[in-house]
């Protein structure tokens, strides 16, 4: 009644598996098929590809500042050129990578396959929102043509408004497209998440995943419509001249301040929730084992999401803000590390006694619990008024948030692709490669960012590219870390390309996980399912401590029969539920 | 089972059509509220002016809400997410309350709070 | 745990039987309840971020107003509370029609939603002549913020200000002031004229395809939805009229 197994590769090894007859992929082939759809999963292709390209840039943008800082004197690039640097570095990754990566490419994917749903709620709004991305990218990257901008990703006033003579509203007006962009998915996951779930899935049976999707969505309707407008009256100051936030003329420069970081201190989590819901996956799929307190991490996503918007002043501390103001926003943001920390220790007694797997999805899961570890920890550094005083603008901040965006959220973007890269794609990727870069990226990134935290303690501010000479070694041992996180990233580019080209056929559930998105085939039919499924059980329903009964618990024996033709229990029940 | 299901929802939303005279009440409601703005404005009541005009508007507001766009009878959901943007429309509010904190008691050494803004 | 526990806990059982199947049912939903319930759903988190869109302008407005009270009275004399009025008049009214035109989808009746819509438009239309004329004005005054922006202080009985009455050239309140004050009057009433124009577009297509009887039409909550954003529109108004026209102070 068995088939047979090794720990690590839960099929027969050499064993082959034909493709399945009707995918989303080859639905269709034509140009059109693919420009004008309303399928969930090819739009998250579109938008993989997209985000890919714009991630690219932005590391592009990173080695050239990267460069630049190995020389104290700053031989490679003007001031301004430097300034325009890091602003592109900084838009491009924000707005175009880390904004959009995981909810619209994982989350476009997964979130109907998750809750049994045909597609999302409005595929035309999708489809738009994609149209408008790629808008705004292409509005973005006309101003970058033009000579780019030098008021850093921030845009702060009067600098942005009244004195920088750089394409500041073209971009402006780029951003605020694809704002609206992440708007019309958030609006979609939020309708398609309450109404859509098939018969059975209720909200504990919701796998985390599309907890972190519901929470994000809800920060994204909730705060992108605020650094839109707020961007907009700074394009209407430049072009008349009026100065709602110019001191000189009459307005406030922290006004701008408390309604950028409204919306874009939440935006963190826009960036972090997501990958959060990932490494809750993955880490209950690798460690074989139920998820240790699901309703605490669900609760957990919930509250950071409401905290998170209560916390926007703690950017603000060495501005005029009132200090009772900042007294507040401190010890609330005090009170975020709070569900962070449950998140962290609930992954970590999941994986206690579990019978961990060290795949590449796992290297990089586990590479995020440890980064964002230490992104939160040096987070309260500066949420203490009085410690930030000391390191606002300092490259400790910038260490601190690279540990939180790319640690984290670049490292859960990079674990989920490889984890549902065989759902995506119905390929199997290389996994010694996988796991060489998932490695790579772990040393390079820590090699790239350490350094950056004691040179920013001793005193190098951000956004200069001369400093002091004692600095250079840091900068020099920064620099050589972004060479091997750069290679790190590179690899898996190249063999998940291959593997489109020369990969094995992919099993439907090559990692014997619970989730109902492996109960379809490897890639999944245009309408997903078969039939609408009925959810009889809980998320993450592993067997613990027993491995062997766990692989056998967790397939669906007809389904892969059904499904692929293979027979995983040799008892010749073909057929066996139609 | 899911068409059945359809065409009885479908009956019951059609039953829960609005009556023409709360459509009318409430009409009425509105234009004697927003009479009754424009009276108060003329007088001076001090800061309390503000006040009335708000609350004023804010009742108006929750009039349409409830009625005109039938929040009253929508499912729990949409009360949900008619509540959630009230309430973080006033939660945005709260960078109002910078400014009304920094004339307060100074501490020592807190004067002058550094006023250079990058 | 057996095999068969498992097909049966873990099993995809169909129930696709969709025997009469709702011409107006979308392909991704599993019935009208679901597809009237996202609708509504989806429409309403639009206006949550709508509300936040407009919020951001609101506090602009307020902490502005905070800043320099005494300029926010004088320039707020230039602006006619009759105007502001009229047009509230026209809103709510509108408001009311549009709650009708649901009415009379809900209730499939024809006639009710073209003559219902019909008014609706014509308020709509009413709204945007009266907020050119007040445009107009305001740009023979050169109120219009940017380059030509003069402000001249009015008195508070419409004319010019005693001081202004002396030196026509002089204001009492700062021109960037001013200026912050028509921008946000502006800005605001023109992000709330552009809904307006929106709202026309939407319920003018409404209409030309319940004349022209599109199968579309026979689902009623398209026209739930224009009227859930119409209502919007009006809040927005609800809140703009008082906060313009009518401040208080000497």
């Amino acid at each position: 009644m068995s088939y047979q197994t090794t720990k690590d590769t839960p099929f027969p090894a050499k064993q082959t598996f034909p493709a399945p007859k009707n995918t989303y992929l080859n639905a269709a082939s034509t140009v059109k098929s693919w420009l004008l759809t309303g399928d969930h999963k090819r739009i998250a292709i579109l938008y993989l590809i997209s985000v890919s390209f714009f991630f690219a840039l932005g590391g592009l943008a990173a080695s050239i500042i990267r460069l630049e800082l190995t020389s104290p004197k700053g031989h490679f690039l003007e001031h301004e050129t430097y300034n325009k640097m890091f602003s592109a570095h900084g838009i491009f990754m924000v707005f175009l990578f880390l904004i959009p990566s995981i909810p619209a490419v994982l989350g476009n994917f997964l979130v109907p396959l998750m809750i049994g749903a045909k597609d999302l709620a409005f595929p035309r709004l999708n489809l738009i929102s994609w149209y408008l991305y790629t808008t705004a990218g292409g509005l973005i990257l006309l101003g970058m043509m033009r000579g780019g901008v030098d008021t850093g990703w921030t845009f702060y006033t009067p600098y942005s408004s009244m004195y920088s003579n750089t394409n500041v509203s073209l971009m402006i007006v780029g951003i605020f497209i694809a704002g609206f962009s992440s708007i019309a998915t958030g609006i979609n996951f939020i309708v398609t998440i309450h109404t859509m779930r098939a018969p059975g899935m209720t909200w504990f049976r919701l796998p985390l995943f599309i907890w972190a999707q519901y929470a994000t969505s809800v920060i994204i309707v909730l705060g992108t419509p605020v650094v839109a407008i707020t961007l907009m009256l700074v394009v209407v100051e430049r072009a008349l001249g009026i100065g709602i936030f110019s001191p000189e003329l009459g307005g406030d420069p922290v006004l701008f301040q408390h309604l950028f970081w409204f919306y874009s201190h939440p935006a963190v989590y826009i960036m972090i929730l997501p990958s959060m819901g990932v490494t809750s996956e993955i880490i209950s799929c690798f460690s074989r084992k139920r998820i240790f307190g699901y309703s605490f991490i669900a609760f957990s996503t919930l509250a950071i999401a409401v905290l998170g918007f209560l916390v926007w002043g703690h950017h603000m501390f060495v501005t005029s803000q009132s200090m009772y103001s900042s007294m507040v926003f401190s010890i609330i943001s005090f009170l975020v590390a709070v569900p962070s920390a449950i998140k962290v220790f609930n992954w970590t007694a999941t994986i206690y006694k579990g019978s961990v797997e060290l795949s590449a999805p796992m290297m990089y899961a586990l590479g995020f619990i440890g980064l964002f570890t230490i992104g939160g920890l040096t987070g309260l550094y500066l949420a203490s008024i009085a410690t930030d005083v000391h390191l606002t603008d300092t490259y400790f901040v910038v260490a601190h948030f690279h540990y939180v965006m790319v640690g984290g959220a670049l490292s859960g973007f990079l674990g989920g692709i490889h984890f549902w890269w065989p759902k995506i794609t119905g390929k199997l990727y290389d996994e010694g490669w996988a796991k060489l870069a998932a490695g790579l990226t772990f040393i390079g990134f820590n090699l790239t960012f350490f350094p950056q935290f004691m040179v920013g303690f001793l005193g190098m501010p951000r956004r200069y590219h001369f400093y002091p000479e004692e600095f250079q070694a840091y900068h020099v041992l920064s620099s050589a870390g972004a060479s091997v996180l750069a290679l790190g990233l590179i690899i898996p580019g190249i063999y998940l390309t291959a593997s489109l080209i020369a990969g094995k056929q992919a099993p439907d559930n090559p990692w014997m996980a619970v989730g109902l998105e492996w109960m379809t085939t490897s890639p999944p039919p245009t309408l997903n399912f078969d039939a609408t499924p009925i959810v009889t059980w809980e998320a993450y329903d592993y067997t613990p401590n027993d491995p062997e009964e766990a692989r056998h618990a967790v397939i669906n024996p007809a389904l892969l029969e059904i499904h692929t033709g293979v027979d995983p229990l040799g008892d010749g029940m073909a057929g066996g539920l139609e | 089972m899911s068409a059945e299901h359809a065409e009885t929802t479908h009956q019951e939303h059609s039953h829960h059509v609005v009556s023409v005279s709360e459509l009318f009440i409430t009409y009425g409601a509105l234009m004697g509220l927003m009479l009754l703005t424009i009276a108060f404005a003329f007088k001076d009541f001090g800061a309390m002016n503000n006040v009335i005009a708000m609350v004023i508007a804010l009742i108006k507001a929750t009039l349409v809400v409830l009625f005109f766009m039938q929040v009253r009878k929508g499912s729990k959901l949409t009360m949900l997410w008619a509540a959630i943007g009230f309430i973080w429309f006033l939660l945005m509010f709260g960078i109002m309350s910078d400014y009304f904190s920094r004339a307060w008691i100074p501490v020592p050494g807190w004067e002058s709070p550094t006023t250079n803004q990058k | 745990m057996s095999v068969d526990a498992i097909s049966t806990t873990h099993g995809l059982v169909g129930h696709d039987d969709h025997a009469h199947h709702d011409p107006n049912q979308a392909h991704q939903f599993e019935d009208m309840a679901q597809q009237n319930e996202s609708y509504i759903v989806g429409m309403w988190s639009f206006l949550v971020t709508e509300i936040m869109f407009f919020g951001v302008l609101f506090i602009a407005y307020s902490l502005n107003r905070l800043l320099h009270p005494g300029s926010f009275i004088d320039a707020h004399r230039h602006l006619n509370v009759w105007f502001g009025g009229i047009n509230t008049v026209i809103l709510l009214t509108s408001s009311l029609t549009m709650a009708l035109a649901v009415r009379a989808a809900q209730l499939q009746s024809k006639v009710a939603q073209l003559v219902f819509l019909t008014i609706t438009i014509l308020c709509a239309f009413g709204f945007l002549g009266i907020k050119t004329v007040e445009y107009t004005h305001k740009y023979h005054e050169h109120l219009i913020p940017g380059a030509n922006f003069h402000y001249v202080s009015v008195g508070a009985e419409g004319g010019p200000s005693a001081e202004a009455a002396v030196n026509p050239e002089k204001s009492n309140i700062p021109q960037g002031q001013a200026q912050i004050f028509f921008l946000l009057y502006f800005f605001m009433t023109g992000l709330h004229g552009i809904h307006v124009v929106i709202g026309i577009i939407a319920m003018t297509t409404l209409f030309i395809m319940i004349k022209f009887d599109h199968p579309f039409t026979r689902y009623y909550m398209w026209v739930e939805m224009a009227g859930l954003y119409w209502h919007f529109v009006d809040i927005v108004w609800i809140f703009l009229f008082p906060l313009f026209y009518l401040i208080p102070g000497k």
